[in-house]
């Protein structure tokens, strides 16, 4: 599904990242860790079209219902049509425009783009309302400037509600669990797993293990210094989580 | 020495009908036309020479032959309109110049509305205190003009203690003409104790004609008594508009003004509001959202003349092309003012090279317990914004409307009126299409 080779990539001319690899399937879900400045966020950017993230080369190739795309030719919104999400790290708050306007207008542009027919006012404000309710998103939310006034487990929320909204094929989750409580954690993760099928991938970008506990991941990458250095299985953050990255690093000379 | 310009043979045909057309009405205004004529003939057009027109070339309208109206007058198509007018308000038509529709509904109790051509037929002594305010020190030439060939416009009086219910709609309709005209509206509103009103004024151009639109309201709004007033200025995309409100608020009145600029070429709007006694209350919202050559220049002074007084006053912009807009709003807070509250916030957003905004917020403060702000901002659409609305699929040129629609919605949020926010979203949603 998501092809990335030999990726380098610049931000204010400085190289994050530094000839990256990663390969990630339908129906798989890889975790990515990495110390602080590894450049896990610059990925999660990159993918997504973040305009002032410059590639410098490699590729980023993305299959999706048998078709080929090369990514980094699209603009973000196309990716998003094609099925790519990515959940901020650190949602923008847009005042004035409501969240339920600025969904709606999200879901029938994807709906335009693949020919399906839009949804009307009504007709979304109900679809809009249950997949609330399943991820236990208060109503009032829904009329509220997009993110505005929102905590911070809030505002993770809020994009989990727009990945279920969406239900994209590859869906980037950017340090999704950092801020958040318990019973946060296992509404966000109930509503990943739900979007995990067959069809689907997800990328997870964490610094902790705990929402692995939640999310059960195929594999675990170690991002360190712009390249993955190390893949696993799901013992690997465990690993990580008793032992921290020093010797991985040491390991690597 | 005053300087004697040329720059007004534009209305010679108008000043030449003036005296047929003015010689049944009361001598006093003949004389006042007269006199409003002389000094508009010796001041001529400002040029940008003149502090209040720095950033406003009027050299555009001095060019302009302006013709006097045939009278013929095709009130069918005002039809055009009937989708922008709203059963529940009280609504008043002007079609070039002339009021040619009133409301079907009665009037309530304590309400008087009447045409400006008719009231002063009738002898107008009302309208004396306004007009003629030394005349000889009036520094805008534009009023001037108007004094002298003011044809029609309203006069509302609402009585004491009397809420008017529907809001009250005034239209000024103007259409294709193969010439340029200019009209000249007059209006009045006065608020007795107590009452209560809701009163909006469209000027909306029909065709895309050049035409001059020039009015000039003057507000009283007495003791106690509270006024939502909305001006909503559409003119078609050739059309000159000048505006001029005077607002004079007594003891405890208080008044919201809406200000929306979308249409014309050339647009000045004077907004001068006076709180003139303790506890008066004033809020001033504007909106321009501009595009093409349009060039719109709003002027504004608020004048704090009483103690415990309080006005607050955001104007906004939203520019686009070469599109050019201008605030210049004045605060002054009189030396007996004391406790004052004054804010003043414009803010704007450019969304091209080539659009431009000249921006002066002033404060004058001659008290010294006062709480005063001002402020203004100039800048563009927030691009971590654009890119969170983009990667959810919402194509560039989408999420832009949408974020200057946000900013824009701020000040239709506040209108309390209905009626009023309907038809400011009118104009709104075919600037910002979503």
């Amino acid at each position: 599904m998501l092809e990335i080779r030999d990726l380098h990539v610049r931000v204010e001319g400085r190289e994050i990242l530094k000839g990256l690899n990663l390969t990630v399937n339908a129906g798989e879900v890889h975790a990515i860790m990495g110390p602080n400045g590894s450049g896990k966020s610059t990925l999660s950017k990159v993918i997504a079209g973040h305009p002032e993230y410059e590639v410098a080369s490699g590729s980023v190739n993305y299959e999706v219902n048998f078709k080929q795309k090369n990514l980094l030719e699209m603009p973000p919104e196309m990716r998003a049509h094609e099925g790519v999400f990515l959940a901020y790290q650190y949602p923008v708050e847009v005042p004035g425009v409501p969240n339920s306007v600025f969904l709606r207008a999200a879901f029938n542009s994807i709906c335009r783009h693949q020919g399906v027919e839009e949804m009307d006012p009504v007709d979304f404000d109900g679809f809009l309302k249950e997949k609330a309710k399943f991820l236990d998103i208060d109503q009032t939310f829904l009329n509220r400037s997009l993110n505005v006034d929102l905590s911070g487990g809030e505002k993770k929320r809020n994009e989990i509600l727009q990945m279920a909204v969406l239900s994209p094929r590859l869906a980037l989750l950017d340090e999704t669990d950092s801020g958040l409580d318990v019973d946060s954690l296992r509404i966000v993760a109930t509503g990943v797993n739900k979007l995990r099928t067959k069809r689907n991938a997800i990328v997870l970008v964490t610094h902790y293990q705990r929402i692995l506990n939640y999310i059960v991941p195929d594999f675990v990458h170690i991002l360190h210094d712009g390249r993955i250095i190390r893949s696993g299985d799901k013992n690997l953050a465990l690993e990580i989580e008793e032992r921290g990255y020093e010797w991985i690093l040491s390991e690597q000379g | 020495m005053m300087n004697v310009t040329n720059n007004n043979i534009g209305f010679e045909n108008l000043f030449q009908a003036l005296h047929e057309r003015s010689k049944n009405e009361p001598e006093w205004l003949q004389l006042q036309r007269l006199e409003a004529k002389n000094l508009f003939l010796q001041k001529g057009l400002p040029d940008r020479r003149h502090e209040e027109w720095k950033y406003t070339s009027v050299s555009s309208i001095a060019k302009t032959t302006f013709q006097t109206h045939s009278g013929q007058r095709d009130v069918a198509i005002v039809s055009q309109l009937e989708n922008y007018f709203s059963e529940n308000d009280l609504t008043f038509v002007f079609l070039d110049g002339r009021l040619v529709r009133t409301p079907q509904q009665n009037l309530p109790v304590g309400v008087q509305i009447r045409g400006m051509e008719e009231f002063v037929l009738k002898g107008g002594d009302f309208l004396k205190p306004t007009l003629g305010k030394d005349l000889a020190l009036a520094q805008d030439s534009f009023e001037l003009l108007n004094q002298a060939l003011f044809n029609d416009g309203y006069v509302v009086q609402i009585a004491k203690d009397c809420a008017l219910p529907s809001p009250l709609h005034f239209v000024f309709v103007s259409t294709q003409q193969p010439q340029s005209h200019a009209y000249f509206y007059r209006n009045l509103i006065v608020l007795e104790e107590h009452a209560q009103a809701k009163i909006i004024e469209s000027y909306v151009g029909i065709g895309d004609s050049q035409y001059l639109n020039s009015s000039s309201t003057d507000i009283r709004v007495g003791r106690n008594a509270r006024l939502e007033h909305c001006k909503i200025q559409a003119e078609s995309s050739q059309a000159f508009h000048v505006g001029r409100c005077a607002i004079s608020l007594e003891r405890n009145a208080s008044c919201e003004s809406f200000n929306f600029d979308f249409g014309s070429l050339l647009a000045r709007n004077n907004l001068d509001i006076s709180l003139t006694s303790e506890g008066a209350e004033a809020i001033l919202n504007g909106l321009y959202a501009l595009k093409g050559s349009q060039h719109v220049d709003n002027h504004t002074t608020v004048d704090h003349m009483s103690p415990h007084t309080t006005s607050s006053q955001v104007y906004k912009g939203v520019l686009t092309e070469k599109s050019h807009g201008v605030f210049d709003g004045k605060i002054f807070v009189r030396r007996d003012a004391q406790q004052t509250r004054a804010h003043q916030l414009n803010k704007n957003i450019l969304l091209s090279e080539n659009a431009e905004i000249d921006t002066k917020p002033q404060l004058e403060i001659e008290a010294d317990d006062v709480k005063c702000s001002h402020g203004a901002t100039v800048g563009q659409l927030n691009a971590d914004e654009i890119f969170y609305l983009r990667s959810r699929g919402i194509s560039n040129e989408q999420a832009k409307a949408m974020l200057c629609h946000a900013f824009a919605s701020e000040v239709v949020f506040d209108i309390k009126c209905d009626s009023a926010r309907e038809k400011v979203n009118f104009f709104l949603g075919g600037f910002f299409p979503e």
